[in-house]
């Protein structure tokens, strides 16, 4: 082989084998998806309440806000209502806030799932078609989203919630 | 039991791969005679022995088998219980040897070629089937034993277990891509052999065309299934799964024209030998990108761990033949001319281009979002909106090159006489373009796609009216050619049809209620719900009517399966010559209300019919082959006097 | 008709075939004239025609203008299909959303880049002329340039032959076969060998293990999510006692998961083994959990069964927690029946 050919050799060995490790990092990576809205203020949310009420969120200086999208088909979301509505109780008295969107879901068997778990003044938007929960950049049901008190996303939480991860952001995000 | 014979008989397989591999090397290297046929027959023995026992596995019920326990039930009917050997990654690749397996074992017994040709090229084979059993060996898990047994199990996934073309798409489209495996060898085996002229190309020709065909038939049955069961008439989605069975396709399909041009002409060797190997590459890369799970899907398999090692065996088959390549760049350098601008070889060469380029095209978009995840910027996505846009011109310009390139001579035409025998398609096509555009107006690319089929068409019948006349008899090759551009053309105006034509709407119904679109209407009557072992259902039994023609009642439904929290849509779809009417129950909301999906797809029947037309020609090729028996001795050295040629002229 | 034309062949003859040449044309020009002057016109007309109709074209209706902007945007729980071919509830209300803001007047792009700001840039899949994406663009351009370019030249190359002649075939000796062959091998090990070192196999199976597949998990002896759907499969066939030998083949896997535990729980209690039952899922009851509800009434229930004194509390412990829960007025009337 001539030298021109064994440096096309060697070019074209190079191109191959810098193609399949990137191909292969490419493969190790796993990478979370941040939410796209972290960082930015939150969408727009209102609507009708299940009470029959028209609600609009509105910045509250000192009140740290808890988004919740649930609907009553949805189990997860059933078991992890109270939890939710307990560890807000905890927390209302500094400055939190909570504020649910009810999707793709019928009022009667939301007012249902309400009294079942005993919470029947929550604060549930519904949101019949589900594009609340669009807007609010939703993949799932459940889900939460924390706000802080300049009505800022600062974290979201996909699926059913913990104690723990709720504790955690409300020291984080809630006024002082 | 079924564990340890199973196991033995991949073991089996493997092994005589390996021995094989060995002894047709040896022989090639030495010149010795080449081992017996039945050294074909072993690898095959045992992957048909494997399949067998995962398949009696599975019919039997024996969940103390890993796969029987992960992908058998007892409450799955016996049809969708066999094809579940394929429906998981583990099984599928058992599948996968077997057909490899088959390949090898007819291409050991033909003695096709010369000797050193034919022993390259099966010890290529030999060493492609260990790797692809070794695999199948080491890393799939289709033989492991379970200790306490289950008693029953969750059942292969209720998409591959709704819909017959589970048992038919999934071998068709093994047996395509695996049939690149032969052309590839057989281009590493003249590249090893120095034998790149032509007889390596009528050696390989059969296969190829079986091949393709398979592939052809696989693609378009999987495109059907998809439009019959993944809702609103979804039959291609430029899904990276999709995408990896159609790059195969287009180069194979370059690969069986530009075959054409050596044999006639003996020019592009080198173009070809990149063709074959280039096909086989991309069908592994497919096999790849399917396996890995680096690209979601919804046809791919969950994440398997087998993707560092098919991405080692890609790389290992470009490195090698690269090398090879190299070493040989001296002979094939030296090629025959193609031919005159307006002649069919130039034809068939700009018809190579732009397939290639379509598939480089394919390829770039599929593997973009890879590469820009790799390189750590936001995450992209590529999907229909680049594909099609990519893919129209490509195909309005393939059309043009199928409504003039199969009459050009392969000597060469004059411009005159080309537009003469093309005046009445031509003025046929733009006559059924104006009156589509003042029918049903649309957009550009589908008026053209009507018009030049069209021409197509219409050349394609006086050409073969014109050779009948002529010449008493239609050869076979050339009706092949016909019904293949035919079926090319009447598939190309069903896209473009579907595409421009449909319409879609949604509408949440209660009983009494209907929904009107492109004079079809849907009268929900009821919403109903049953329960079977597998699943449960919900139905909603819609009275359809089409202006005063008789009424019909359908009743798509959604079927919920606990066992794999999965939830799987039976959309309804009423075929007519003219067109579909499609319609998908979205959601139900109680015993009350349905949200119904209804869309109108005009002329999508003829895209399985060009599908089925493609096919039929392709097997009308394949039919003709064996009656002309060529010599099997490689050509004498070309003696044409050059390039002084008296050139006659075209009656 | 026929037409003659005659390479030229080197010599004095030249001049001459050449002035025939020149003649033949413009007599070919003559008689071919209307031929091609129809052709042309007829293909003016035609360009015309599509130019007219097809350009101005828009597709109307709310329902197509739906669908064209659906069909640019990726549903974003659905494994790669786009909103207008998916029938996933997100893509539905997604659907909903796009029809609600083209009837507000916005146009494709604004609604795309809303889209874009809430589920992240690889939502829509029209790439967009900046940055990297502009090779989607660029570089099959070039591969059709390139080619267009060297089919081009071959076709140009009359007959000329470059390089020297096959003279026979000649193989390759089997040294160089296997050279081929040794870095090909090479290649295959090394590949996959810095993958693995890259990415670790521990890795890979977290990945593979938190996605969660519908289908089984391959390559490996059962996962813990594979068993728990056996186990699920069994439940609805009433096989209890099965189902908890899932489940524990699950808890071995998974030691940690109390959502299992509690299912072996139900399951043993079902399956009329209580006093198995109570060791699984009495560390659970005493802590605070999400599962602490199910666990304690699991417990309780096995307690109740075994005639053990501490059941009473056990459900009383549970009602104390989760008095909204569905099973727990049975529980109530339970323990009004004990007095």
């Amino acid at each position: 082989m001539t030298a021109r050919k064994t440096v096309a050799a060697i070019a074209g060995l190079l191109v191959v084998a810098v193609a399949v490790l990137v191909l292969g990092s490419a493969m190790g990576d796993t990478g979370h998806a941040r939410s796209p809205l972290q960082g930015h203020k939150a969408p727009a949310l209102s609507g009708t309440t299940l009470a029959g009420r028209h609600y609009q969120l509105k910045l509250r200086p000192g009140k740290a806000t808890v988004v919740n999208i649930w609907a009553s088909w949805c189990g997860p979301c059933r078991e992890e209502l109270p939890l939710l509505v307990h560890t807000l109780d905890r927390w209302s008295g500094r400055g939190v806030r909570l504020v649910t969107i009810d999707t793709k879901d019928g009022p009667v068997a939301a007012r249902t799932l309400l009294q079942e778990v005993k919470a029947k003044d929550l604060l549930a938007v519904q949101d019949p078609q589900g594009q609340l929960a669009v807007s609010w950049g939703a993949t799932g049901v459940p889900e939460t989203v924390v706000l802080d008190e300049q009505g800022v996303v600062r974290a979201r939480w996909l699926g059913q919630v913990s104690t723990d991860w709720l504790d955690r952001q409300l020291r984080r995000w809630a006024p002082a | 039991m079924a564990s340890w014979l199973g196991t033995f008989a991949l073991a089996l397989a493997f092994c005589a791969a390996l021995a094989g591999t060995g002894l047709w090397a040896r022989a090639a290297v030495t010149g010795a005679p080449a081992p017996g046929r039945w050294t074909g027959l072993a690898p095959l023995s045992g992957a048909a022995l494997a399949v067998g026992v995962a398949e009696w596995a599975l019919l039997t019920h024996d969940f103390s088998l890993r796969f029987v326990a992960e992908n058998g039930s007892l409450s799955t009917p016996v049809y969708y219980t066999v094809t579940s050997l394929w429906a998981a990654h583990d099984g599928s690749l058992l599948l996968w040897v077997l057909i490899l397996t088959g390949y090898l074992a007819v291409v050991a017994a033909r003695r096709s070629g010369t000797a050193a040709l034919h022993g390259w090229a099966t010890t290529v084979l030999f060493a492609t089937t260990a790797f692809f059993s070794g695999l199948a060996l080491f890393t799939g898990g289709v033989f492991d034993a379970l200790s306490p047994a289950p008693s029953n199990g969750p059942g292969p996934n209720p998409l591959l277990s709704d819909h017959p073309a589970m048992g038919v798409h999934p071998p068709l489209l093994y047996t395509g891509l695996l049939g690149m495996a032969v052309p590839f060898a057989f281009a590493v085996a003249a590249l090893i052999s120095g034998q790149v002229g032509r007889s390596w190309v009528e050696v390989v020709r059969p296969y190829l065309l079986f091949a393709w065909t398979a592939l052809t038939a696989g693609i378009v049955v999987g495109a059907w299934w998809s439009y019959a069961v993944l809702g609103w008439g979804g039959y291609w989605a430029w899904d990276p799964v999709e995408n990896a069975s159609l790059m195969p396709w287009l180069v194979a399909t370059a690969l069986v024209h530009s075959v054409m041009v050596q044999r006639r002409r003996g020019a592009l060797p080198a173009w070809n030998i990149a063709l074959a190997v280039g096909a086989f590459l991309l069908a592994c890369l497919g096999s790849f990108l399917t396996r890995s799970g680096v690209v979601g899907s919804v046809h791919a398999f969950a994440d398997s761990a087998v993707g560092p090692v098919l991405l080692g065996f890609l790389a290992a088959l470009a490195v090698g033949v690269a090398v090879l390549v190299l070493m040989r760049s001296d002979r094939l350098g030296s090629s025959r001319h193609v031919g005159k601008v307006l002649s069919r070889g130039t034809a068939i060469l700009a018809n190579n281009l732009l397939l290639v380029t379509l598939a480089a095209t394919v390829l770039i978009g599929t593997l973009f979002p890879l590469f820009a995840q790799w390189g750590g910027g936001p995450e992209v996505s590529v999907g229909p909106p680049y594909f099609d846009k990519m893919a129209v011109p490509v195909a309005l310009l393939l059309l043009v090159m199928m409504a003039v390139g199969p009459m050009l001579a392969w000597r060469g035409d004059d411009p005159a006489s080309v537009v003469r025998r093309r005046l009445l398609p031509v003025t046929v096509g733009a006559v059924v373009v104006a009156v589509v555009a003042l029918l049903a107006p649309t957009g550009v690319a589908a008026l053209l796609t009507f018009g030049l089929a069209a021409v197509v068409v219409t050349g394609v019948l006086t050409d073969a009216l014109g050779r009948v006349r002529r010449t008493r008899r239609l050869e076979r090759r050339r009706l092949a050619g016909l019904l293949a551009h035919l079926g090319v053309a009447v598939l190309l105006v069903g896209v473009a049809a579907s595409s421009s034509y449909s319409s879609v709407r949604e509408q949440t119904l209660h009983p009494g209620d209907s929904v009107t679109l492109a004079g079809h209407t849907a009268r929900l009557v009821s919403v109903g719900r049953s329960r079977d072992a597998r699943a449960m259902s919900t139905d909603a039994r819609l009275r359809l009517t089409h202006g005063s023609g008789p009424a019909m009642t359908v009743s798509p439904g959604l079927s919920f399966y606990p066992a794999q929290t999965m939830t799987v849509a039976r959309p309804a779809v009423v075929s007519r010559l003219s067109g579909d009417l499609y319609v998908t129950l979205l959601s139900v909301d109680g015993d009350r209300a349905a949200t119904v999906r209804m869309a109108v797809n005009p002329l999508v029947g003829w895209i399985w019919a060009g599908g089925g037309l493609m096919v039929a020609g392709s097997l009308t090729a394949l039919a003709g082959r064996r009656r002309r028996r060529r010599p099997v001795a490689p050509p004498p050295e070309p003696a044409r006097p050059e390039p002084a040629v008296l050139e006659t002229a075209r009656g | 008709m026929t037409s003659q034309h005659q390479v030229t062949a080197p010599g004095s003859s030249a001049a001459r075939a050449a002035a025939t040449d020149r003649g033949d044309r413009t007599s070919r020009l003559r008689r071919h004239g209307p031929l091609l002057g129809t052709a042309v016109a007829v293909l003016a007309v035609l360009a015309a025609v599509v130019a007219v109709v097809g350009v101005g074209h828009r597709p109307a209706g709310m329902d197509r203008r739906v669908q064209d902007v659906a069909t640019t945007l990726k549903c974003p729980s659905c494994n790669g299909e786009s909103v207008a071919a998916s029938n996933a509830p997100i893509a539905q209300s997604m659907r909903v959303e796009i029809r609600h803001q083209l009837g507000q007047g916005r146009s494709p792009d604004q609604i795309r880049s809303w889209f874009e700001q809430r589920y992240g840039s690889d939502v829509v899949t029209l790439p967009s002329p900046r940055g990297a994406e502009v090779l989607l663009w660029v570089l099959p351009g070039l591969v059709l340039c390139g080619g267009a370019a060297l089919a081009w030249g071959m076709v140009r190359r009359r007959g000329r032959m470059r390089g020297s002649r096959p003279t026979g075939a000649a193989a390759l000796p089997g040294k160089r076969v296997a050279v081929a062959a040794g870095a090909c091998l090479a290649v295959g090990a090394l590949v996959p060998a810095v993958v693995w070192a890259r990415t670790g196999a521990g890795q890979a199976d977290q990945a593979a293990g938190a996605a969660a597949p519908a289908t089984a998990s391959p390559n490996r002896p059962l996962s813990a999510d594979g068993w728990a759907k056996v186990g699920t499969s069994l439940e609805s066939q009433h096989d209890y006692s099965g189902a908890a030998r899932a489940y524990r083949h699950a808890l071995s896997l998974e030691p940690r998961s109390a959502a299992l535990r509690v299912r072996l729980g139900f399951d043993l209690l079902r399956a009329g083994r209580p006093r198995d039952a109570v060791p699984v899922v009495r560390a659970l009851s005493q802590h605070k959990s999400a599962e602490r509800p199910l666990a304690l009434l699991v417990l309780g229930l096995a307690q109740r069964s075994e005639h053990d004194p501490a059941a009473n509390h056990t459900l009383r412990a549970f009602l104390k927690v989760a008095p909204n829960h569905p099973a727990a007025t049975q529980v109530r009337r339970l323990l009004a029946k004990d007095g």
